[in-house]
């Protein structure tokens, strides 16, 4: 059997075992808006992380001698009404954009995938009744919603620092629905894949089967669908916070500190001011939403063929 | 030469994909007889398919026409427009897909289908379109084609959308029809109704059939001529008899061989060894040398070229150098 | 032969229809509609038949990947359906199967040894120390390499794919083996290399088959016995060679003679039937196959014929006998 040793000697030769994992970052990494993306989020990462340490000032720091200063060497981003960096406060800013958009996106992945893959796998009633309560969360009036809340919480005096987890946990609990759909899904269409058939008369144990078989062909969609609501969860709480509702002073967060500009003299004289949050707000979605599209296009392709 | 409807010259069709360069039709070249039934036979990413789709130029990117000429009655379809292009495909040479369900399209009637090609390419009114779909419909065998003009794709069996695609296809008369794996999703019964149809068809109309398939069974029935196809080049092509009786290629005997046969009984399948070559990593020299038994030292240096290795009978394969 | 390792009892399996917001049922499909047979020890029966005629239905049935609607099934003796979940689990690792596509039944987020190996974890058939080896010499005996252990299914062909399905099935040492049209999505080169491969373990383990396809010529070579099948009723069974050459169901004659042969110099008389498959929802009253039937008579259509024995084993479903 010449045939066969050659065949044996050309992959042999080609020995790097391409896991499904590492063939969706090879693809990825082809991808030149997706690795842009990825790199403005990396970018936006570390000047949040890291910003903040280097920065020889503080968020709080006042100088009232130096209030609403147009960018200089001292203060590259300038100072705002009470003389505080804007620099400074563009990184802790991040900090709080970012964390609150991840835990939101953190809570709703627990719910949405727990909840989704219960429905998808006993199917019948239950599936019915997650399901009905998707639908509910669905047709939820948001915004009012969350303008109620606000108004709650302004009324019973709750500390900014504890209003910045109303909102993580509201974004989380309201955005579920659409990843529970996804999951459900999944779940729906891999029961019908022969390779659960071929695990059930194989024998495997269910535990085996939804852990080891059905769960790791859902991360893929999971992943895909959580990047994109990060780039939502940041959106809303931008929203939020610019409409005074989400994150309140003196706690920056992009969105709040956009909210200046809702001054007249602020947008046309101090764009110092409003111009740098916007753009990371604007850059920052940007790139999750490249790279989650980039994330889908490698993750997804049907990995059979 | 005269009696040629179709000459094919050196044409290539390249794919460049994410991965690589596929050459999925690589230097093919042949002729189509007017009334002939031309069999391509190959496995699965030979290029029988893209072969007939770059025909018509239906190759869309990643992939591309790179050389040859497509000679149909005196002009070279290469060369068209896609204005001009599109007023052949259809009506001088129409297609049959392998998969009726997702070549007819599921939002409209099958008479509204069948009439659209009519109204394209003959100056029918919509009545009269109509009246000639309904014939062409009883033409194909349909029963209750009155009805059936009505029906949308989903509403009829596999087999009944084979026959209104076949429907569509002669409804302009074509002097050459491409039916691509026509019978390979129906079953044996509703695929011997098919066959038959066609072979009645062709007799009828006077057209010429290129005929692709990977089942040598229905090759033998309907062909008059045979090109076998492996890794985007022809390696074996002769008269349908000639070819079946006297195999000359390692490959096709090994297909021959492969394939067990009802009326015979064997001990064991004679199996090619391998895998079909990755098309992004050709072998050296024959693309057929990894897996062949007479693999030899210049098979895995140099390609073979496609010659004459008796009368009327071609083969590329190195066994055969010199022998006319 | 002699000793019976599969008996299948009247089997039924309806699928129902339903419709409206309430599910409620309007139909059934009958997919297998009262089949009997048996399997013996080591031997290859294969079950031909056409789209909906109910094999693939069957197969599935017989080893419990599915529930019954009536009927029994005992493999060696045990009544299949009458098992508890645990001991028909514990019992699965003797009744295995091959699917028909290389594709989807593989999971392509595990590698080829975690795939080939897991099941005899889960009914400790191995020792860990002793799994790789095991798997190994499984791959082996399937024409795969060592190396392909740690690979993932996507860098695998179709033809190589089935082999990782073969090995799948064939490392629990099982008595019985449903192939269900474990070629018929391979290329013509690659099904003979699977036929062969399959021929050569039942030599070497004695497996008994079900080799369930739509292609007359590969049950035909594989085969010690054949059944075929028509809108869920087995038509006729016989030994292969009494079959092919003695067909007594005109279904059976229509099918045999559709297939095309690779020899253009051959004539044959062919019986081309008419109409299409009905369908499983709605099947015709009597015997199932009177529309189609080209020796139809008036009770054909009234009364259902009975599937007996018309000589030395071979059975047949047909009032013209």
């Amino acid at each position: 059997m010449e045939a066969k040793s050659i065949e044996d000697v050309r992959e042999l030769a080609t020995e790097d075992i391409m896991s499904p994992w590492k063939l969706a970052w090879r693809r990825l990494k082809k991808n030149k808006l997706a690795m842009l993306g990825l790199y403005i989020l990396a970018i936006m990462v570390l000047l949040s992380v890291v910003g903040p340490l280097v920065s020889p000032y503080t968020m709080e720091q006042m100088d009232l001698s130096n209030i609403q200063s147009p960018p200089s060497l001292a203060h590259p981003m300038g100072t705002d009404e009470v003389g505080r960096d804007v620099m400074t406060r563009l990184f802790y800013a991040g900090r709080i954009s970012l964390s609150v958009g991840l835990f939101a996106v953190v809570i709703s992945v627990v719910i949405g995938s727990v909840l989704g893959g219960i429905a998808g796998y006993y199917g019948g009633f239950i599936d019915s009744l997650i399901m009905r309560i998707v639908d509910i969360f669905m047709s939820f009036p948001f915004l009012p919603l969350l303008i109620t809340i606000a108004a709650v919480m302004s009324d019973w005096k709750v500390p900014p620092q504890y209003r910045m987890f109303v909102v993580m946990i509201l974004i989380g609990i309201l955005s579920w629905p659409g990843l529970a759909r996804i999951v459900r899904g999944q779940i729906l269409s891999l029961r019908e894949q022969e390779f659960m058939q071929a695990a059930e008369a194989l024998g495997i144990r269910d535990r085996r089967k939804i852990f080891r078989h059905l769960l790791p062909n859902t991360y893929a969609s999971i992943i895909v669908s959580a990047t994109l609501d990060l780039g939502s969860a940041i959106l809303t709480e931008s929203s939020l916070s610019f409409l005074g509702l989400g994150v309140t002073p003196p706690t920056p967060s992009w969105g709040q500190m956009v909210q200046v500009a809702r001054d007249l003299y602020t947008l046309q004289m101090q764009p110092w001011l409003w111009i740098p949050p916007g753009i990371c707000i604007f850059l920052t979605v940007m790139a999750i939403n490249l790279f989650g599209d980039g994330l889908r296009d490698a993750l997804d392709p049907r990995l059979k063929r | 030469m005269a009696d040629d409807l179709l000459a094919i010259h050196d044409l290539r069709t390249y794919f460049y994909t994410e991965d690589g360069l596929v050459k999925a039709v690589d230097g093919v070249s042949f002729k189509i007889k007017k009334g002939e039934v031309l069999g391509v036979v190959g496995e699965s990413g030979c290029g029988k398919s893209i072969t007939a789709m770059s025909i018509l130029k239906l190759i869309d990117p990643p992939g591309k026409i790179i050389s040859g000429d497509v000679i149909f009655e005196g002009i070279n379809l290469i060369e068209l427009k896609e204005d001009d292009i599109r007023k052949i495909r259809g009506a001088s040479i129409s297609v049959i897909f392998q998969e009726p369900m997702t070549s007819l399209n599921p939002v409209f009637t099958i008479g509204d289908q069948i009439g659209e090609a009519i109204m394209l390419h003959q100056d029918l009114d919509k009545v009269n379109a109509r009246k000639k779909a309904i014939e062409m419909l009883k033409t194909v065998g349909i029963p209750r084609a009155d009805e059936v003009v009505d029906e949308y794709p989903h509403e009829l069996s596999g087999g009944m959308r084979q026959r209104a695609m076949i429907a569509m296809a002669i409804s302009c008369n074509p002097k050459l029809l491409i039916a691509d794996e026509p019978t390979t999703a129906l079953d044996v019964t509703i695929q011997a109704q098919i066959l038959e149809l066609m072979r009645n068809l062709k007799n009828d109309l006077g057209s010429s059939v290129m005929l692709i398939t990977h089942d040598l069974g229905v090759v033998a029935e309907m062909a008059d001529y045979v090109i076998v196809m492996y890794a985007g080049k022809i390696v074996e092509e002769a008269e349908v008899v000639e070819l079946f009786k006297n195999a000359k290629h390692p490959y096709t005997i090994g297909l021959l061989q492969s394939k067990p046969v009802i009326m015979r009984d064997e001990d064991r399948l004679n199996s090619i060894p391998g895998q079909v070559p990755n098309p992004l990593h050709m072998p050296s020299g024959c693309y057929f040398h990894p897996r062949c038994s007479h693999a030899m030292d210049i098979c895995r240096e140099s390609q073979p070229e496609l010659k004459e290795v008796c009368e009327g009978h071609k083969a590329a394969c190195w066994l055969y150098e010199g022998v006319i | 032969m002699g000793e019976v390792l599969l008996k299948v009892n009247n089997l039924k399996k309806y699928f129902s229809i339903t419709a409206g917001v309430f599910q409620h049922t309007v139909g059934y499909v009958r997919a297998v509609d009262g089949v009997s047979f048996e399997i013996n020890k080591g031997e290859t029966l294969g079950l031909v038949g056409e789209s909906g005629c109910g094999k693939t239905t069957l197969g599935r049935t017989i080893i419990r990947l599915q529930d019954r609607t009536s009927g029994e099934v005992y493999f060696k003796d045990k009544d299949v359906f009458k098992l508890k979940r645990e001991e028909l689990r514990k019992l699965r690792p003797k009744m295995q199967i091959i699917f028909q596509d290389p594709y989807s039944s593989l999971n392509p987020r595990m590698t080829v040894g975690e795939i080939v190996g897991e099941a005899l974890l889960e009914h400790n058939m191995a020792k860990r120390n002793e799994l790789q080896d095991r798997v190994v010499k499984a791959l082996e005996m399937c024409g795969l390499s060592s190396y392909h252990i740690r690979r993932y299914p996507h860098e695998f062909s179709g033809g190589q794919r089935q082999r990782i399905g073969i090995a799948r099935a064939l490392i629990l040492d099982p008595d019985f083996i449903v192939a269900d049209e474990p070629v018929s999505a391979l290329d013509v080169s690659i099904q003979a290399q699977i036929v062969n491969l399959l021929m050569d373990l039942q030599q070497s383990y004695g497996f008994t088959y079900l080799f369930i396809s739509h292609d007359l010529s590969v049950v035909k070579h594989i085969s010690h016995r054949v059944g075929v099948m028509y809108l869920g009723s087995m038509v006729e069974m016989a030994d292969k060679k009494e079959l092919y050459e003695n067909p007594l169901h005109p279904y059976t004659k229509a099918l045999l003679s559709a297939v095309p042969i690779p020899d253009p110099t051959l004539k044959r008389e062919r019986i081309i039937l008419e109409g299409d498959i009905p369908s499983p929802a709605n099947p015709p009253s009597g015997c199932k196959f009177h529309t189609r039937c080209p020796f139809v008579m008036k009770k054909c259509s009234e009364e259902i014929p009975e599937y007996k024995d018309a000589g030395s084993g071979h059975f047949v479903a047909c009032h013209l006998l």
